[in-house]
């Protein structure tokens, strides 16, 4: 027996030795590296930084729902949604509850976004190049206004001039998480006054900290540029034409030739800022981008080949409001034989549409902020100021080949802000800050021997509390602290 | 039993062998299948044999002698040979014979020594099933085991939940394990619907399946134990000529139910109303229906019925073959298959190529060894996911006046013009799924290679050794192409073409010692100590492609634009130490204990390891004195026991604080961003599991059942713990919270009616309660209602309250169910769903399952019938907002009960008014709740088995043909497509926490399949 129960004991050594190894529970994640050796070097830091400027492009963001989502919101009798994602066709009719989709992935696209603009802040004391430093603060506070710019107008009510502006805003995450301790940090939602307050500092300290020129990502003519958006949209109206006047006289940009061409060629001398795309990387082909939603047609003539599903449509309407040479209005014609910026949908699906040029490639760049916004914000700040805007205003409507303006009012340049700038997502705000009206009250018509009639159908005002987002309800369930906005 | 065969005993019964005549004859189940290995002694002597592959035996015995015939899983029967030469026994089959072998966590036990919760099925409980996985065969026959296939597709997951779901972010799946290799079933899709890995093990190669519930018995396998522990055994050889069998069988499926949608006169009315009541003038009312009507000036013109397109009379047919045999000293099992199923839904298809070997070898008195291995090839053909607008379902959105054939084209409406290669532009309003069907393909082709190699070495003749090394190499390859024509769906990119391979490579190392000691034969001891080392790796890549020259090309190569790709590897490793003792007094008193210890690298740097300890004790009371003999009570037992098991099934590396590149490069410059927070405490999730049974036996075991009670109490749940996104973060991996499920089991067997005719009813039936305890933080949201809420069941469902219709307007109402400032609950209503609090509306979770199966022989044939049925649940129809809503949410064809639409004032209805895009009712609400109760008649089969003078003329031993019905017919008052569903887009892997949330949700879901076959078992 004795020697029989030695084997055992070799065995259960051997058994035992193979498993105890110890490295054998050390394995290493291969996709993603710790937080404790991401941010070791400038060069990771630089990594972290391009990171923010990517997640712009995400889909949730200016890649698409931050264009399309306030389009739709405005899209009464100036775009139609006709394709099959229900939640774009309930914010275009007004009916979207706390649970709509979007409302969600945008808040989350954009503090994710807060968040890393917030720890690459809190981390570049690695970065030893002062001026490598100074840019990467500049870019992260640029980012970081944006973000809370596109939240604030999105989920709040509008700025009101002269107010105190106590209308809840968005809640301020101004600190890196980066720890499970931080984690379920729970904020409060902050005032409107306090979201553009801090969205103005964010500004000026990009101004501040940017290069004049950087290359495709953003200057400080970038954040000035924005600023000056931001005080209009304020109705900060000196303040924006300071800016607004700054960037055009400093920024060296300078209109492109035709406005067809911002759009299709990349980084135009007009540009200020845009979200940087190609055939790899972009907001997606076939259930996120604006050309996936906004274009529909055959490039080439070719039918086999055509872009976009074409679920969003310019109204009859709206195109009609450019005047007959106006290139930005329509001829009525497709794509390859029009000479103006919107054609008629041809070959692929829903045809005979009218859809806008602007968004036609899913690897085009998305110019965010171009040298025309700053001619009508200067324009329409002097003519608020009793100046004349006509210079400016014709600047941009003689590129296009529309009649000049003379004596431009103020709803002259309102609506050549609508002109210039269709489908870039303006309408929402600019209807928002002059207490517009989306939708006009709607009579009933009464039934006839043919005609069965319809109910009244009412008006739909810019300040409706559906014409803002609900703070999403899942975010309501994970944080106490926030109030839903009225009618969600 | 080997003694009768030595020497001195056949010497002692020579002179016996002067007076004896010899019976022969067969063995067989009350399935009329043989019986191979059983046991036939002459009664009062040691004289016996063993029957042979065929169940046939032959045996040399004293005139007048009476024999017992006896075999595992079955009841002993004893028979008086009066005479004959000739004997056909059949067995009728047992849940309680205490001889009966028990597979158990590295080992087996005798069903008498065993104090846990073991339900143990038989072959005959699985084979010759038109299912691709065994899972699918045994619902409702063990209680306690929830089974739910998520729909009619083939090859999709399955749930599987083994006394309720203990996990909320981890995995709720059991851990499978066979012949000692715990498996690769973790769905590896790339899409969001889950596929099922254990549908490559052949269910005709299973011997025996051990479900382990309760702490005692499944606490040997420690951290992976808390969801139950499947142990799968497959077949092997015995010594004796060699066996072949043969089956083959072919039928076909179809849909179980269809739902009403309305037709074109309907369609036109209703959808003109809610026009008309949305403003919209009759000019666009009039040109829409034109273009709905694919431009025919008659709206009436086409009457489509969409959903009959999708479905088809889909054909099944397997083939086995499988051969056994050997001597003394090798012995094998070699089996091969080919199994060939169309789904209900067209394009869909499951094939499977299996085959294995299985050999055991005896190369000394001390040593042996052996190999089980099988190799499969699997290809399921997929059809798009529940959540896509191209899977075959969502062709019921389609309008009924909208041609089915476009006339200007003479193809498909929304196909392409040959001529000018133009997409039909204008209908049908959504992407018709049909286009999906003709041009594009998903299909997936797994080759899995799995086994083990073991070797055994009796040290003293108590004590073994053995050491089992075993791999699971899954191979799987993924190819989608979509043409064309999809171009609507897949983006107009001529042609997409995606293509994935994954290897799922696992080796799993284990060797213990066993000890089996009977002391001075009372005390009867057993030990089984031993170590287990599992390393997981899983590679894969992927790449993306566009632009093709034509169709015909749909490999990526022929790609003229590369346009996504991917890569990624990841694993995890365990180490364990195990052990498990048990002690048996007089076989009346049994105690037993066991305990593992896991290192997992998925375990936070700080909790490595864990100990999950239990114990258990058993008390067989019909052996004491004042009980044996009993007329009545042929057995009673009472078992009870505690453990802990854990749960560490979630993400390789949950525990680390991770920066991720993935997605975050800039026109090709790279970039990275935070991909997750770190929790270096992050460990197991812990569950203690009280349990206590009584198993019982009346008249000799004519009836015999089980019955427990347990409790599982699960704490330092690994949650998925949402944090407010303002973090930047939307959750966040915690050792918190905790959950109860506790329930009662019960099943029965009865031998009705024994002898010629036969008689055996087994059923089972289970309660199980599940309640969220406490999550320490936020409630847990589904994607529609379900949700995690501490004090209700996991995924309850909860909303706002549906209160009818305004009469006055035609509005949808909802309950407030705000608490007023006295505290009563406010139950008047609104027309703002916004404003109705949101409250307990229905629990997607069974109150009870259940199922009873009736086995009838006579003569040669034999008769099963399983009912299955579950009851108590709700179910969400999460499309409902689009198809049940009077037009209310755009253009989508309506269910037919939406014509009871609220019209003018005083009308009282369910149903609000219709108002196109108005939004009135769509928001989830309890109105898209329903019961989801119901009864199945789950399989039929009928049997012939020919005489053996019959088949043997055609130089068989054996000859049965079947013809059997699968899913025949379903007793349930739920409207929709089939009570047993579950939208397969949330059972995917890529969020677990909301694959366990979101049960009870149909989603354009397809209905199971009802299924004919007939088949033909040969043995030769």
């Amino acid at each position: 027996m004795k020697k029989i129960f030695s084997w055992p004991v070799v065995a259960l050594g051997l058994s035992l030795g193979l498993s105890a190894c110890k490295d054998a529970l050390d394995i290493q994640p291969q996709q993603a590296i710790d937080l404790s050796t991401a941010f070791n070097t400038t060069q990771k830091v630089g990594a972290a930084v391009v990171g923010c400027y990517s997640q712009l492009d995400n889909s949730s963001l200016y890649g698409t729902d931050l264009i399309l989502v306030p389009e739709l919101i405005a899209g009464d009798g100036y775009i139609s949604w006709e394709g099959s994602f229900q939640n774009y066709a309930q914010l275009a009719n007004h009916i979207q509850n706390a649970q709509i989709s979007n409302a969600l992935e945008i808040w989350r696209a954009a503090y994710a976004n807060i968040n890393q603009t917030n720890v690459v802040l809190a981390n570049l004391g690695v970065v030893t190049d002062s001026t490598q430093k100074q840019q990467f603060r500049g870019e992260m506070r640029f980012i970081r206004a944006a973000m809370y710019f596109e939240l604030v107008r999105l989920y709040a009510q509008q700025y009101k001039a002269g107010t105190n502006n106590t209308q809840l805003g968005v809640p301020l995450a101004l600190t890196a998480n980066t720890t499970i301790a931080q984690g379920d940090t729970k904020l409060p939602r902050a005032t409107v006054e306090q979201v553009y307050a801090q969205v103005i500092s964010d500004l000026q300290a990009a101004m501040k900290n940017l290069p004049a020129q950087n290359v495709t990502r953003a200057s400080s003519f970038s954040a000035e540029a924005l600023l000056a958006r931001v005080y209009l949209q304020q109705g900060n109206y000196p303040a924006a034409r300071a800016a607004a006047d700054d960037v055009i006289t400093n920024s060296g940009a300078s209109l492109a030739g035709t406005l067809a061409a911002v759009f299709q060629n990349r980084n135009s001398s007009e540009s200020l800022f845009e979200i940087q795309q190609n055939d790899q990387n972009n907001a997606g082909t076939a259930n996120s981008g604006l050309a996936t939603f906004f274009a529909g047609y055959s490039p080439t003539g070719d039918q086999g080949i055509s872009y976009g599903r074409g679920d969003v449509r310019v109204n009859g309407d709206f195109a009609n409001l450019y005047g007959s040479s106006d290139v930005r209005g329509t001829d009525s014609l497709t794509i390859l034989r029009t000479k103006k910026l919107i054609y008629l949908s041809d070959g692929n699906t829903k045809p005979n549409h009218l859809r806008t040029i602007k968004w036609r490639t899913y690897g085009q760049d998305i110019p965010l902020i171009r040298l025309a916004e700053m001619y009508l914000i200067r324009a329409e700040c002097d003519i608020r100021a009793g100046k004349s805007g006509d210079a400016d205003i014709n600047k941009v409507r003689l590129r296009s080949g529309a009649t000049p303006v003379i004596g431009a009012m103020l709803p002259d340049v309102l609506l050549e802000r609508q002109l210039e700038l269709a489908f870039e997502g303006f309408r929402l705000y600019d209807l928002k800050r002059t207490n517009g009206v989306i939708r006009p009250f709607q009579p009933a018509i009464p039934p006839t021997a043919t005609d069965p009639g319809s109910p009244a159908v009412p008006a739909f005002n810019a300040n409706d509390p559906k014409a803002i987002l609900p703070i999403p309800y899942q975010e309501i369930n994970n944080n106490s602290l926030l109030v839903q906005n009225p009618g969600y | 039993m080997r003694r009768i065969f030595t020497p001195l005993l056949v010497v002692a019964t020579l002179p016996a062998l002067a007076q004896t005549q010899v019976v022969s004859g067969r063995v067989l189940g009350s399935d009329g299948s043989a019986v191979p290995g059983a046991t036939i002694v002459e009664r009062g002597s040691t004289n016996g044999v063993s029957s042979g592959a065929d169940g046939s035996f032959s045996l040399s015995v004293k005139p007048g002698a009476t024999l017992v015939i006896s075999s595992v899983g079955y009841v002993s029967q004893t028979i008086a040979v009066a005479g004959r030469g000739s004997l056909n026994i059949t067995l009728a089959t047992s849940t309680t014979d205490l001889a009966e072998a028990v597979v158990v966590g590295y080992g087996t036990q005798t069903k008498a020594d065993l104090t846990g919760a073991v339900t143990q099925l038989a072959s005959k409980d699985v084979g010759n099933q038109p299912v691709q996985s065994f899972e699918q065969s045994i619902q409702g026959k063990a209680a306690g085991v929830f089974i739910e296939n998520s729909s009619g597709k083939l090859g999709q997951g399955i749930r599987v939940r083994v006394r309720g779901v203990s996990s909320i972010s981890g995995d709720a799946q059991p851990l499978y394990v066979v012949d000692g290799v715990p498996v690769v079933s973790d769905n590896l899709s790339s899409t969001v619907a889950a596929t099922n890995p254990i549908a490559d093990i052949n269910p005709n190669d299973i011997e025996s399946i051990s479900v382990l519930k309760d702490a005692a018995s499944s606490a040997i396998y420690g951290s992976r134990a808390t969801n139950g522990v499947v142990l799968i055994t497959t077949k092997r050889g015995k010594a004796g000529v060699t066996r072949f069998n043969f089956n083959v069988q072919g039928g076909y499926s179809e849909a179980t139910h269809k739902r009403e949608f309305l037709n074109n006169q309907e369609y036109v009315t209703l959808i003109t109303e809610a026009l008309v009541n949305s403003g919209r003038s009759a000019a666009s009312n009039a040109s829409r229906l034109q273009r709905y009507a694919g431009g025919a000036a008659d709206p009436l013109t086409y009457n489509t019925n969409w959903q009959d397109q999708v479905f088809q009379k889909a054909p099944f047919q397997q083939y086995d073959l499988n051969a056994s045999g050997g001597n003394e000293k090798t012995r094998f099992y070699f089996s091969g298959q080919f199994s060939d199923q169309k789904g209900i839904l067209i394009n869909n298809e499951y094939k499977r190529i299996a085959a294995r070997f299985n050999l055991d070898h005896q190369a000394t008195d001390r040593l042996s060894f052996g190999i089980n291995l099988t190799a499969t090839r699997s290809v399921n053909y997929r059809v798009p996911n529940d959540d896509a607008f191209s899977t075959p379902m969502q062709i019921v959105a389609l309008s009924p006046i909208t041609p089915l054939i476009d006339p200007a084209t003479g193809l498909v409406s929304g196909a392409l013009d040959p001529t000018t290669g133009l997409p039909n532009a204008t209908f049908p309003f959504y992407y018709n799924p049909l286009l999906s069907l003709q041009g594009s393909t998903y299909t997936t082709t797994v080759y899995r290679l799995l086994g083990n190699v073991y070797g055994q070495l009796k040290l003293t003749n108590d004590l073994l050794f053995r050491s089992e090394l075993g791999t699971d190499v899954l191979n799987q390859g993924e190819e989608q192409y979509s043409g064309r024509i999809t171009a609507r769906n897949s983006g107009p990119t001529n042609g997409f073409g995606f293509n994935s391979a994954v290897t799922s490579a696992k080796v799993v190392v284990n060797n213990y010692f066993s000890y089996k000691k009977t002391l001075a034969e009372q005390h009867a001891v057993e030990l089984t100590v031993g170590t287990s080392y599992e390393e997981a790796r899983l590679n894969g890549n992927s790449v993306t492609g566009t632009q093709f020259a034509s169709d015909a090309y749909r490999t990526i190569d022929n790609a003229s634009q590369i346009t996504a790709g991917t890569s990624y590897t990841t694993g995890y490793a365990l180490v364990s130490y195990f052990a498990r003792g048990s002690y048996a007094f007089a076989g009346k008193y049994l105690v037993g204990a066991s305990a593992r210890i896991d290192g997992s690298s998925r375990f936070g740097i700080n909790r490595r390891y864990g100990v999950f300890p239990a114990a258990s004790v058993g008390w067989l009371l019909s052996e004491e004195s004042f009980l044996k003999n009993n007329p009545t009570l042929s057995l009673l037992k009472l078992r009870a026991s505690i453990g802990k098991t854990g749960n560490q099934n979630f993400g390789n590396f949950a525990s680390r604080n991770l920066f991720s590149g993935v997605g975050a490069g800039y026109v090709g410059v790279p970039g990275q961003r935070p991909a997750q927070v770190g929790n270096e405490n992050l460990s197991w999730e812990s569950t203690v599991q009280y349990d206590a049974g009584l198993e019982y036996g009346f008249f000799g075991g004519r009836i015999s059942g089980e019955i427990d009670v347990y409790r599982k109490n699960t704490t330092g749940l690994l949650l998925a713990q949402p944090v407010p996104a303002t973090t930047g973060f939307t959750s966040e991996n915690k050792n918190v919270g905790s959950l109860r499920n506790q329930g009662i089991e019960f099943s029965l067997t009865t031998h009705n009616i024994v002898g010629d005719f036969t008689w055996t009813t087994s059923a089972n039936a289970a309660i199980n309660r599940n309640k969220i305890l406490d999550l320490a933080g936020p409630d847990i949201l589904g994607s529609f209602l379900n949700r995690a809420q501490a004090g209700q069941p996991l995924g309850e469902f909860i909303g706002p309250e549906y209160a009818g219709v305004n009469p006055a307007n035609g509005d949808a109402l909802y309950y407030l169910n705000t608490t007023k400032a006295d505290g009563t609950i406010d139950r008047s209503t609104t027309n703002d769903i916004n404003l109705a609090a949101n409250v307990p509306i229905g629990n997607p979770n069974p109150t009870w399952t259940g199922g009873i199966t009736n086995t009838f022989t006579y003569k040669g044939f034999d008769l099963g019938v399983t009912l299955v049925g579950v009851f108590g649940n709700q179910i969400f129809d999460g499309a409902a907002q689009y198809y049940s809503v009077g037009f209310n949410n755009g253009p989508d064809n309506q269910t037919r009960d939406q014509l009871n639409r609220w019209q003018k004032p005083g009308d009282i209805t369910n149903v609000p008014k219709a108002v196109y895009l108005g939004g009135n009712g769509i928001g989830n609400s309890s109105r898209f709740v329903s019961n989801g109760d119901y009864g199945r008649l789950r399989s039929v089969v009928l049997g012939y088995n020919l005489p053996s003078s019959v088949a043997q003329r055609g130089h068989f031993q054996t000859a049965r043909v079947f013809v059997q019905g699968f899913n025949l017919l379903t007793f349930t008052k739920y409207a929709g497509w089939d009570p047993e569903v579950s939208y397969d887009a949330a059972t995917g892997t890529s969020n677990t926490t909301q694959n366990n949330i979101n049960q009870g949700i149909s989603f354009y879901t397809a209905p199971q399949p009802r299924t004919y076959t007939v088949g033909i078992n040969l043995g030769f």
